[in-house]
């Protein structure tokens, strides 16, 4: 009977200018998929709340969000019947989008100037996190290109460049695979780096080129997770030191992980360029 | 001739924007931003090292991420992007990867010395190489993250008016 | 010198044939319809965007 009493009053507190009442709760798991998705997609804390209370202001919700590392929890107090409710959504295992950041900031936008109804946000919301991802393998080409141009900024010349371009491509590739194949991150990450690192070590095995040192440091670079460690401190600036440490710690596993895959490779090919 | 080798820095260093930004699924017309930005703040930490200002590694790389920060967030209001999209793509080209090759080798190295002076000596490399190198670092995110910070009426409304 | 050489050779023969089987493979079950030895096969929607960059 509670439970009736709290639908029929928290039905009244949402309606639109099309008078169709929105039972709040569905507002609220809204919400909290929204925030969770965000969070997924690798956005900043400060933009998930930002966005997160535009929106609740938008449709007059009292929420409070607290972001942690892989969940994110709106509290509901309801003032009327003194009850309070929790939200809770884990952060979806998704790749970091800033396509999908960039479309949920413009629907909490929409949202707040009020040009969508519920049901329309939510179909945008729908349509926004199963768009499809940028094609791998014009990924697989830009990566294998960008690392090569690293290897030029390092002061290589053309044959290590070529060198890294192909150690990047079969790694990426690799990395792509065993991605795909549902493998842990860590594992990818050291199988990658020691077969990159090996197909780097090409200048020292068949005396290629003048810089081989350059193309075996640089052919592992394309695993470094430069994202989460700029999050990171985008986090700790604006006060969310859990979120910012758990990002952190992440990130520096997998660049352990690479590093023990390199020396690994390293070891194997009996290099000693240090 | 320096202007042909400030070209090619800031050339390559747009190659490697855009290709690191593929990784992160950014929106189409965020590209042709990402290779802008990412090539003046390579080019601007080029010519203050190699210039007569022979500037440190640390101090210039600040100043990089400042010019890449403020130009990130400048840029996306014609973008309709966060200006994270950009930002932290432009970034990647600058990180020091010797330095922290160095670091990883003198703690190798540091572990299996069995004299006292050797050890120093590893030691010496291991904390030199890396203080530089998360000093680098840790001045570059805080360039890239502190105009986005200043600018906060500004970075947090450029997805408005797309609808 | 020589070492390095096989070593080297061996390593790039075992990348190419895990390649070559993950080709195969996939060919196999294309023409089978079974999707069994693809474990990840749930996450079709995140496929290998699963990245942590």
């Amino acid at each position: 009977m509670r439970l009736e009493t709290i639908t029929q009053y928290t039905a009244q507190k949402m309606t639109f200018s099309n008078n169709t009442p929105v039972d709040v709760r569905d507002a609220y798991v809204f919400l909290a998929e929204y925030a969770a998705w965000l969070l997924g997609c690798g956005a900043t804390c400060i933009r998930i709340t930002k966005n997160v209370t535009r929106i609740a202001e938008a449709w007059n919700l009292k929420t409070e969000i607290t972001i942690m590392p892989s969940s994110v929890h709106l509290s509901v107090f309801d003032n009327d019947t003194k009850q309070s409710f929790i939200y809770l959504k884990r952060k979806p295992r998704t790749g970091i989008s800033f396509y999908k950041n960039t479309r949920l900031s413009e629907l909490s936008w929409a949202i707040s100037d009020a040009k969508v109804s519920f049901e329309e946000a939510r179909e945008r919301f729908n349509k926004i996190i199963t768009a499809p991802y940028t094609n791998k393998w014009l990924v697989l080409v830009l990566t294998s290109l960008a690392n090569m141009s690293f290897c030029r900024l390092f002061g290589g010349d053309p044959m290590a460049m070529l060198i890294v371009f192909v150690a990047t491509f079969a790694g990426f590739r690799l990395k792509q695979m065993m991605l795909e194949d549902g493998f842990d991150d860590r594992v990818v990450f050291f199988v990658c780096s020691f077969f990159s690192a090996v197909i780097g070590s090409a200048g020292y095995v068949f005396n290629i080129g003048t810089t081989p040192e350059l193309a075996v440091g640089t052919s592992v670079l394309y695993l470094v997770p430069g994202i989460p460690y700029i999050n990171s401190l985008s986090d700790m600036l604006d006060g969310h030191y859990l979120v910012s440490f758990s990002r952190f710690m992440g990130a520096a596993m997998l660049t352990f992980c690479l590093s023990c895959g390199l020396a690994a490779g390293m070891l194997l090919m009996n290099l000693k360029i240090f | 001739m320096f202007f042909l080798e400030i070209f090619q820095d800031a050339f390559f260093a747009a190659l490697a924007g855009i290709g690191f930004a593929s990784i992160s699924n950014p929106p189409k017309q965020a590209y042709k931003y990402c290779a802008f930005i990412a090539g003046m703040g390579h080019a601007t930490r080029f010519i203050l090292m190699n210039s007569s200002l022979h500037w440190g590694i640390i101090n210039a790389s600040f100043i990089a991420a400042l010019v890449i920060g403020c130009l990130a967030v400048l840029l996306s209001s014609y973008a309709k992007c966060p200006p994270e999209t950009f930002s932290f793509p432009s970034l990647l080209p600058m990180i020091p990867g010797i330095y922290a090759y160095h670091t990883i080798e003198g703690l190798v190295f540091c572990l299996s010395a069995q004299k006292e002076e050797l050890f120093n000596h590893y030691l010496y490399l291991c904390t030199s190489n890396g203080f530089t190198c998360s000093f680098d670092i840790l001045g570059m995110v805080l360039g890239v993250t502190v105009p986005i910070f200043i600018f906060k009426k500004f970075s947090f409304r450029v997805t408005r008016y797309n609808n | 010198m020589n070492n390095q050489v096989i070593m080297w050779s061996v390593v790039v023969a075992v990348l190419l044939l895990m390649f070559c089987f993950r080709i195969i493979n996939k060919f196999h079950n294309s023409i089978n319809h079974h999707n069994i030895i693809e474990i990840g096969d749930d996450y079709s929607i995140y496929g290998s965007e699963d990245d942590v960059l």
